[in-house]
């Protein structure tokens, strides 16, 4: 794999220029925004980084701290928010064909899962052309751990963050 | 021309995703979700019981849960035998005591799970599934129906 | 910006044909609340005393007079929880929690919801 290196200012031009790519996660209800005056709209008032950093995707289901071991969360202490997104970044000239899926699980007061596995909220894929952020937006919030898994038949450098919201649904 | 910013009140770092631009948020308050409850109720036996195993209709599962917008009702169920779920829910006063004996039934049904009836599951619901709650009291009701026992393990989450 | 509830009223009233509010006045002018404009929404929740409905009616406005009405019944058996859940247009500072029905008691509580500044 051929890396691109790129200044931060560089990518902060690509940024202002470039469109948003967006994926839904599928079997998973997402609400649309609406230009309606009456209808119910998320309002956020808290906003935290929950995660930062690159991500070395290949054929295995990775966590984005890159590791494949199943049973570690990427995130934990998620309790409080709503919502999440995820949102990033790949580099390389070659449009974007990743897989990811999100995964959550709640502990008890020691910390410990209350069960075994995960539920598996809902996956997508990011396909959007070369030099184009992307968004998924996680719906299914207070989670006390989340796993993010992703994939990808070609290699691949993500940058990404993952971002929780606390907010409540205002008329 | 890189950016920097002063760390550790002395040294001057460029900003790079190793060390990244500090930010403190001063407009919003940082609101806990808190947890009302875990514990493990025993579905082996059949019969009506609330989540902390008790048979009492008018014994309430949470208390002191007016301040609450919604609750997140968490579940890790090993196995997925067919099971009922009643939530009900009500007011007191301002000594904490009821308004009345009895309930407001606020949700019903069967708890989701896999479909295979031998296999665990994750499950989540809304309390209540839509609009905010804000009841004082609330009893959390579960009867297996029908396939084998198993330990249903509860997790039940306050949300301002 | 997050939500925050009050408990603005617990009580019994003895519910009339006469329609009277919560504090059992019975002229058309009295509020119920007085300075309750920074409250977004009100939970009425309560157990009504016998089958027979309960008509109600929330006025909001001032001490100029009733700028905003909603009405309803509460039905159920005796002995029977209800919530019903106000949400006015505006801000307003009085409110005016009124019933009538057939003779029965009413247990009631009023939460309100106040949008809190951080």
């Amino acid at each position: 794999m051929n890396a691109e290196r790129i200044t931060r200012r560089e990518m902060l031009k690509r940024l202002m220029i470039a469109p948003v790519g967006a994926a839904v996660l599928t079997t998973l209800e997402v609400r649309e925004a609406s230009a309606a005056a009456l209808q119910r709209y998320y309002d956020p008032y808290f906003v935290a980084v929950l995660w930062e950093g690159r991500t070395r995707c290949d054929a295995l289901w990775r966590s984005l701290k890159g590791d494949v071991v199943r049973i570690l969360p990427t995130v934990h202490g998620a309790t409080p928010y709503d919502r999440l997104y995820w949102t990033g970044y790949a580099l390389g000239n070659a449009p974007v064909n990743v897989d990811m899926r999100v995964l959550a699980r709640a502990v008890d007061h020691n910390g410990v899962p209350l069960g075994s596995g995960w539920r598996e909220i809902g996956q997508a894929t990011i396909q959007t052309p070369p030099m184009r952020w992307f968004r998924v937006e996680i719906p299914e919030g207070h989670w006390d751990e989340y796993r993010l898994e992703v994939r990808s038949a070609t290699p691949r450098l993500v940058y990404s963050r993952l971002i929780g919201s606390q907010g409540y649904w205002r008329e | 021309m890189p950016v920097r910013f002063l760390r550790n009140a002395w040294e001057l770092a460029d900003v790079s995703w190793e060390s990244p631009l500090p930010v403190a948020v001063a407009n919003a308050r940082f609101v806990p979700a808190d947890t009302l409850l875990i514990a493990t109720t025993n579905l082996f036996p059949t019969g009506e019981r609330d989540l902390l195993g008790f048979t009492n209709p008018d014994l309430p599962t949470l208390d002191g849960c007016g301040q609450y917008r919604k609750l997140l009702w968490i579940y890790f169920r090993e196995r997925s035998s067919t099971t009922s779920y009643t939530i009900q829910a009500r007011a007191t006063d301002h000594n904490g005591a009821p308004l009345a004996t009895g309930w407001l039934t606020i949700a019903s049904g069967t708890l989701p799970g896999a479909s295979d009836p031998n296999a665990s599951y994750w499950g989540r619901l809304e309390i209540p599934a839509t609009g905010d709650a804000y009841y004082d009291q609330y009893r959390i009701v579960v009867e297996r129906t029908s396939g084998s026992g198993y330990s249903l393990i509860n997790k039940i989450v306050g949300v301002r | 910006m997050r939500t925050q509830p009050l408990t603005l009223y617990v009580g019994t009233l003895q519910v009339e044909a006469t329609p009277k509010d919560l504090l059992n006045q019975a002229e058309a002018l009295p509020p119920t609340f007085v300075n309750a404009k920074r409250y977004r929404a009100f939970y009425w929740t309560g157990v009504k005393g016998s089958d027979a409905p309960i008509a109600y009616t929330i006025r909001a406005g001032n001490a100029a007079g009733w700028q905003w009405s909603a009405s309803g019944q509460i039905t159920g058996n005796a002995r029977g929880w209800f919530r019903v859940v106000v949400k006015p247009p505006a801000a307003y500072e009085w409110y005016r929690f009124e019933v009538s029905g057939a003779l029965q008691t009413l247990h009631s509580k009023i939460t309100g919801i106040e949008e809190v500044a951080e």
